[in-house]
């Protein structure tokens, strides 16, 4: 039942994300990457195999609503997860700076992706530069945020 | 666990893979829509969040200038219009001999387009029987002339017919009104070798029409049921959207003189008496 909400919720949310276009952006062209977010978020926090089928459920989601190929964007989550959930077995994935890294990775090898099918369309080297290097440190910068804001209600639930 | 995992992870990326390859040859509309389906009822939630009061005034006041900004070019497409036209009429000048009186329609009868009422009369020169001509070929003729203003006898109405030639000037044939639209030659030659998509043009032999003026062109051979045959020809020019024409003022000796008058020349005298011979002017 978790995994079904959590499934649910995160379809409506993948949708508001990618059907409003200033949601959380800069000037409308530097659009945070929430999804990957999110999706950092279940892999370190539930089991690989939910991970996988969530991811490949998300993806497919997102390449029906954004109209991209079927199948890429669930291949790609695929692999973020794969990668990110062996990082966290690894890794000591409860420290902060490991998530950020993970997080920022993850963004990095999308954007990457997104810029090599896409590189006809992007022709200038500042959309490059806006792929490459902005949208990444913003998503980590926002990902900072929303654990900040976390840590902050965590503190205000403990000391009520 | 791990290896169940593992298998499981490949299994989805194959099915992903699969997919992005199909991707080419099948689009999966069918399967997105199903897929997009459950979060259309959100449309009208993201409606209200995504667009604030404030984006609907810019939007409305974008819609505006857009708005305005297409009626200024359609404006200009206008004027770029009406410029090429007016150069191509004054061009025109260049290609006949005889005086041009350029004129406007400024009524046309837009059921049939029988008649047309153009902006200049008695007072420009403009008589009846005059040929009106436009840039793309025949228009018709001037039926009666007011003071400031004449009404044209298109070759939309069943009176109107005109002498006509092929191209090679090989084949002179009488064009008739046959729809409105739409013109045809009758009484052909059985030899007659034009085709469809062939232009024929004024043979100058009714006395009305200068020669070489295109008419239109062979849309279709309309057998009879008696062997016979005639070409329905499609006029170049449209009246009902026609807005500049021309008159051709042609020389006195051009048009034929109904009511020519017996001019009596002298030739010898005998006496009180007189030896005329008969000549027409």
């Amino acid at each position: 039942m978790k995994y079904f909400l959590l499934t649910i919720l995160s379809l409506i949310f993948i949708y508001f994300v990618s059907t409003v276009p200033p949601f959380l952006s800069i000037n409308g062209v530097i659009q945070p990457d929430l999804i990957i977010i999110l999706l950092i978020f279940v892999c370190l926090n539930f089991n690989e195999i939910f991970t996988y089928l969530f991811s490949f459920i998300i993806g497919f989601f997102c390449d029906a609503i954004l109209g991209t190929y079927l199948g890429f964007h669930s291949s790609v989550f695929l692999i973020i997860s794969y990668f990110t959930s062996r990082f966290g077995n690894f890794f000591y994935k409860e420290k902060f700076f490991n998530r950020v890294l993970l997080v920022l990775i993850s963004d990095l090898f999308y954007r990457i992706i997104l810029l090599v099918i896409n590189f006809q369309k992007s022709k200038s080297i500042v959309t490059v530069f806006v792929f490459i290097i902005l949208i990444p440190f913003y998503t980590v910068f926002l990902y900072f945020l929303l654990h900040s804001f976390r840590n902050l209600l965590k503190k205000f639930y403990v000391t009520r | 666990m791990k290896s169940r995992s593992k298998i499981f992870f490949f299994s989805l990326l194959f099915i992903s893979f699969l997919f992005m390859i199909l991707s080419n040859r099948f689009t999966f509309y069918s399967f997105k829509n199903i897929l997009v389906y459950p979060l259309k009822p959100f449309n009208f939630i993201v409606d209200y969040i995504g667009f604030t009061f404030q984006d609907r005034k810019i939007l409305k006041d974008e819609m505006v200038t857009i708005f305005q900004k297409n009626l200024q070019i359609s404006r200009l497409k206008y004027l770029e219009y009406e410029n090429e036209n007016l150069k191509n009429l004054l061009m025109m000048k260049e290609r006949f001999k005889e005086e041009l009186i350029f004129s406007e329609v400024i009524a046309q009868d837009k059921v049939a387009g029988e008649f047309l009422t153009i902006d200049k009369g008695k007072v420009d020169g403009v008589e009846e029987g005059m040929p009106v001509l436009s840039l793309q070929g025949i228009v018709g003729k001037i039926v009666s002339a007011d003071k400031y203003s004449s009404v044209v006898e298109t070759f939309n109405n069943s009176n109107f017919r005109v002498g006509v030639m092929d191209r090679e000037k090989k084949q002179f044939l009488l064009c008739y009104f046959y729809r409105t639209g739409l013109l045809k030659v009758e009484n052909i030659q059985y030899d007659s070798k034009l085709k469809i998509g062939d232009s024929i043009f004024t043979s100058g032999f009714g006395k009305i029409f200068p020669e070489n003026i295109p008419v239109g062109k062979v849309m279709k051979i309309e057998m009879l049921e008696d062997g016979d045959f005639f070409y329905v020809i499609k006029p170049f020019e449209n009246i009902l959207s026609l807005k500049y024409v021309f008159i051709v003022k042609m020389d006195k000796g051009f048009y034929r003189n109904r009511f020519e008058k017996v001019q009596k020349r002298e030739i010898t005298k005998f006496g009180w008496y007189t030896v005329y011979k008969r000549t027409f002017e």
